[in-house]
């Protein structure tokens, strides 16, 4: 419960959030036990719910300067503004493997994709943010 | 020897020690070769070091009672 919940913070950076998301994690696991065939480990199953729920989270609420007053941190501000406009899957991948610490087999088995997407992926996220981002090194925020 | 773009997309786990012993010795010798590889490695190293992995997790904010009462939110919602 308290990875789902880690996996869930990670995208919506609120602990109100992830705890909501995480409550709808287990719902659904709950009412789709049925449907789960054991054609990947349970973790990575629970894992693709919680980053399909919370992507739809994200798209529901999107971000708006509401949220932002509350990241007390500017740098933090910036971070997770660049962060969310990168495109769904980059943003996936970097938040799973990266924020999250997940290892690459596990966030291509909770993506559907291969190991060499997700490092691709990844690598293109993290080279999008660095160049949005530069003017913080530059500008010493 | 390793091809570039194979290269490349290795410097995120050569950065975060998630390599084998082969791997960092073929990705660290392409790397004396390929001015390229050593640009990208750079700036990975820049973004990681400004948005750095959380040496915490987030569930550790919450206590041991607000998991056990959180479970059982959860166990009457789903019932």
């Amino acid at each position: 419960m308290k990875q789902t919940y880690n996996v869930a913070f990670g995208f919506v950076r609120d602990h109100d959030r992830a705890e909501e998301i995480t409550q709808e994690v287990f719902v659904k696991v709950y009412t789709s036990l049925s449907s789960f065939r054991g054609e990947s480990e349970f973790s990575t199953w629970l894992y693709r719910i919680t980053t399909n729920l919370a992507l739809n989270h994200l798209k529901r609420h999107k971000l708006n300067e509401e949220r932002s007053v509350i990241i007390a941190d500017a740098t933090d501000v910036h971070i997770e503004r660049v962060l969310h406009e990168l495109p769904t899957l980059q943003r996936a991948v970097v938040i799973l493997r990266h924020i999250d610490g997940l290892s690459t087999k596990q966030v291509s088995g909770i993506l559907k994709c291969s190991e060499g997407t997700v490092k691709t992926h990844l690598f293109r996220g993290l080279k999008k943010m660095r160049s949005k981002l530069a003017f913080l090194q530059e500008g010493g925020i | 020897m390793i091809r570039h773009a194979d290269a490349k997309l290795m410097l995120y786990d050569l950065l975060q020690n998630e390599l084998t012993p082969l791997q960092r010795s073929e990705v660290e010798a392409h790397l004396v070769v390929c001015k390229e590889c050593g640009a990208e490695l750079q700036s990975l190293r820049e973004i990681i070091t400004l948005v750095p992995r959380p040496d915490t997790d987030a569930s550790d904010g919450r206590s041991e009672q607000y998991w056990n009462l959180f479970a059982s939110k959860v166990e009457q919602e789903v019932r």
